[in-house]
């Protein structure tokens, strides 16, 4: 009763100061709101007014209709460019597609002489070389057979292929970013705000305060734990309610206060994280270094970016120890498919048992820290 | 796929050409990429940090009492951050050369000034921050904020910065490492000089006199 009580109110000491440094709350506030709002509407994850130009050396009906065929949102307006220009501008990375319609060209299709037609793709631009390629070439041969039919009546596609994309019918990015920068914030959060609290505490000194105090560290750390972890927990919920649904006008399909209880069970390891490292760093810049080389590979690779299946097998595998991973995979379940917890249970418990794991080890090497003194 | 009918030969022949990366081959485009990455994030929190931290332990006192300007400190604080940045840059230009065997296509001294330019701008970019930020959680969560999210999203590793959307292209164009970005790859895989980057390292060299003089500006001589 006593040890809970101690966490209580070093937990309380510690929501103080939180609130007291407003330059923080307005980070924190910034971060689950405009922040979120921006990746969301970026449109940073599909292709979007893709930059292409078109080097049209065949000035035919054909050419002219090509270059109509690519319009907006996808693609910019095709600007019409010179042969001799193409080396240059692609260079400079204006344009990530150009499309070279040879001399002739027109002639030579209506002949059957089956002419080259050449898509230059900027293939630094990953993303966007990866997915518009495909568009582009697809829209290319789908308007020449447009064109051939409408001069030889060439018969119809015999099959209709319907595509239905299950959970997002639109493919919306949105509904993905906005979750997915949300989960990035409460681990950068969570990390930080733990691992800095116990950094100032040995910096200013009043750590060895708190240890000659009648206080175990299993008390210091779970009352930071707490503190820490209610603020998070409660931006998330305001950011998800507000923001998510109220701003961005994206549909949650399964139970809020369930993907809550992930979240709380989340925190309690990336607070841990936070903490192991507050013990390992001797000074602030040491646990923004150390802070990065964590946080960078556990938020890159966790599935909130590139789908843990297009990565290297080996790569993909490891990242399933990691927490984040699993954190990713049930907010997914949650929010978008409507998962129950007799889906999302085996998620939980793991991350709960890694979060354990990480605590008790931070619990050990606080000791150990504490111990020798700073 | 097998189809029962024999098909029509399509009346085209559409040829897609990767340039720059035949094979389309991530690494290529990463390594550069992630290399600038590295560069933003670092040298901004590490400079962050050095100047709240003075704040925050009370030795920031120095630059009050004596009678160092405002100026010297700027400057004087942001040198030690650019040797340790350039000495990140050489560490990690070894291992794109023999870890990842990136051959560097272009012109290395274009490269080099790049990276000057652009690393000063990020320590400037992290003293702005400090700026504004009295403690250091503050500070670290502060500048991991405001650099992860435009450095990951909104720079152009992933997609071009001309085809975001609204705020987050402004964002964008405001961040010293979009400009960076196309130097590292153009230097690296795209196998450019100087005159094709000509402009992206004038854009780069305007951020740091302007970063310079808002640090100047904002920076206390007294105590408040």
């Amino acid at each position: 009763m006593r040890k809970a009580a101690n966490i209580f109110w070093l937990g309380v000491k510690e929501l103080r100061s939180f609130f007291s440094d407003f330059v923080l709350l307005a980070l924190v506030v910034y971060s689950f709101s405009f922040a979120v709002m921006m990746m969301a509407r970026s449109n940073s994850q599909e292709l979007h007014n893709a930059s292409l130009a078109i080097v049209d050396e065949d000035h035919s009906e054909l050419s002219r209709r090509i270059a109509h065929a690519f319009l907006p949102p996808l693609f910019q307006r095709p600007q019409l460019i010179a042969e001799r220009d193409v080396v240059p501008l692609m260079n400079r990375g204006r344009y990530t597609f150009v499309i070279d319609i040879p001399p002739n060209f027109e002639r030579d299709v209506l002949a059957g002489r089956q002419p080259g037609l050449q898509i230059d793709v900027d293939a630094t631009a990953m993303v966007q070389a990866g997915l518009g390629s495909g568009y582009a070439q697809q829209i290319v041969s789908n308007e020449i057979r447009d064109f051939l039919s409408h001069s030889e009546g060439a018969p119809l596609s015999t099959v209709n292929l319907a595509v239905r994309i299950a959970f997002n019918p639109n493919i919306t990015t949105a509904w993905f970013s906005s979750v997915m920068g949300i989960i990035n914030n409460v681990s950068m959060l969570a990390i930080i705000l733990c691992g800095a609290a116990i950094v100032r505490e040995r910096e200013h000194g009043t750590m060895d305060h708190l240890l000659v105090m009648p206080l175990t560290p299993f008390e210091i750390a779970m009352s930071k734990v707490w503190a820490n972890g209610l603020v998070i927990t409660v931006a998330v919920g305001l950011a998800l309610h507000f923001v998510v649904r109220t701003i961005l006008g994206i549909p949650i399909a399964g139970s809020v206060p369930l993907f809550m209880v992930g979240v709380a069970i989340y925190l309690f390891f990336a607070t841990a994280i936070g903490i192991f490292l507050g013990t390992v760093a001797r000074s602030m810049p040491q646990l923004g270094l150390l802070f990065m080389l964590v946080y960078m590979p556990m938020n890159m690779l966790s599935g909130a970016n590139t789908p843990l299946e297009s990565m290297p097998s080996w790569l993909g595998t490891a990242m399933l120890a990691s927490p984040s991973t699993h954190f990713v995979l049930f907010a997914q379940s949650i929010l978008y498919r409507g998962a129950g917890i007799d889906v999302v249970w085996p998620q939980f418990l793991f991350v709960a048992l890694i979060g354990g794991l990480f605590f008790g080890l931070a619990i050990l090497r606080f000791r150990s820290v504490a111990a020798q003194g700073t | 796929m097998k189809t029962t009918a024999p098909a029509a030969p399509p009346p085209a022949d559409i040829e897609l050409r990767f340039k720059y990366n035949q094979d389309f081959d991530s690494i290529y485009a990463m390594v550069p990429s992630n290399l600038s990455l590295m560069l933003a994030l670092f040298p901004a929190i590490l400079m962050a940090l050095a100047v709240v931290r003075e704040k925050e332990l009370g030795s920031i006192t120095n630059l009050y009492v004596t009678p160092v300007t405002r100026f010297e400190f700027v400057v004087g604080k942001q040198l030690p951050y650019i040797a340790v940045a350039m000495g990140n840059f050489t560490l990690m230009l070894l291992m794109a050369l023999f870890v990842f065997q990136i051959p560097l296509k272009g012109s290395f001294p274009t490269l080099l000034l790049g990276v000057l330019l652009y690393v000063t701008a990020m320590t400037a970019y992290g003293m702005l921050i400090s700026s504004f930020t009295n403690t250091q959680i503050a500070a670290l969560f502060g500048t991991a904020i405001l650099t992860v999210l435009p450095a990951t999203q909104f720079a152009g590793m992933m997609t071009p910065v001309s085809s975001l959307a609204g705020e987050a292209q402004i964002m964008g164009r405001a961040f010293p490492m979009t400009y960076f970005v196309p130097i590292s790859v153009g230097a690296f895989t795209k196998g450019l000089g100087f005159f094709d980057l000509a402009s992206n390292l004038a854009a780069l060299a305007a951020f740091v006199p302007i970063l310079t003089l808002v640090n100047v500006l904002l920076l206390r001589k007294q105590e408040r």
